[in-house]
């Protein structure tokens, strides 16, 4: 009887660990939806912005 | 793979007991693991907190879903809210402005509505429901347990109207779900709550810049186009 009260919280927190994202990984796409913007526009300028901004602080 | 898992997030999972003696999965997809369903206001007085929350969820590996990212006029909107919250295992809720915009007018209700849509798919919901996790904001902690005492005990957290406390309030709060379940030992840490805050600040201050280089659309700028933007500087 113990060991069944001991075993259930360990398998629901190994169960919720596998429920969790991995929160270090890659940054997530937008959703899909309304939008005023292309993507490959918006991947570009911001790419621009930030390369600019390193082109500033390197010099 | 029969559970649905992604090949990346079984390689990084701790292995059960017993698999064969193991609940069964349901189609948890990695989409549903990273939705954060985003429950604020939509009024341009508030859009400095829901700009911060955004970026602040991309920043901590999430994905931000939000009843403004999509119009379909067939659903009704509650349909909508419903299947959203259905789609997301996080959730913020943010009640700091839940009262009359003018003294006549009525409170606005949406947001503690919504609120009460994911507790109830968290409590009654399948199993992938209840794994949902969710930070309640609020504007004055005490203020707040006098108008909804059935909330004491949640813990809500107050960001005064500070972008800069609700962006530490969302990262904390994902942390310690790192550090309840263990895995801050396996996965790399967020970045600190100054250190979002800070790109944050950056990217603002790029992003009338941005909008110029993209035909003007600061005042057309959608919650996917924002969405958009934010994953592009993070990426």
């Amino acid at each position: 009887m113990r060991s069944q009260r001991t075993e259930k919280p360990t398998k629901q927190s190994d169960l919720e660990r596998l429920y969790m994202p991995d929160f270090s990984g890659p940054i997530q796409p937008a959703p899909t939806g309304c939008r005023n913007t292309k993507p490959e526009d918006v991947k570009r300028v911001i790419a621009e912005i930030l390369r600019e901004r390193t082109v500033v602080a390197q010099s | 793979m029969s559970s649905g898992l992604s090949p990346r997030f079984c390689a990084n999972a701790p292995s059960l007991p017993n698999p064969d003696q193991a609940p069964a999965l349901p189609d948890q997809t990695e989409e549903y693991r990273r939705g954060i369903f985003i429950n604020c206001p939509f009024d341009d007085a508030y859009k400095p907190i829901r700009d911060a929350l955004i970026f602040t969820a991309f920043a901590c590996g999430l994905k931000p879903r939000c009843a403004l990212e999509y119009d379909n006029s067939v659903q009704t909107r509650l349909d909508k809210i419903v299947d959203l919250i259905g789609a997301c295992r996080w959730g913020i809720h943010d009640l700091s402005r839940v009262r009359p915009v003018k003294r006549a007018d009525p409170p606005h209700f949406n947001m503690p509505f919504e609120l009460g849509l994911f507790f109830g798919a968290h409590r009654f919901g399948d199993e992938q429901q209840k794994f949902k996790s969710c930070l309640v904001l609020v504007h004055d902690t005490k203020k707040f347990q006098q108008a909804c005492s059935n909330l004491n005990g949640q813990d809500p957290v107050a960001h005064a109207s500070d972008p800069k406390a609700a962006v530490e309030a969302v990262r904390n709060w994902l942390q310690g779900e790192l550090r309840r379940t263990g895995l801050d030992k396996t996965q790399k840490p967020l970045r600190t709550g100054d250190a979002i805050f800070a790109d944050y600040r950056a990217f603002r201050d790029k992003l009338p810049d941005a909008c110029r280089r993209l035909g003007g659309i600061e005042n057309k700028l959608t919650f996917v186009d924002y969405c958009d933007l934010v994953s592009n500087w993070l990426a």
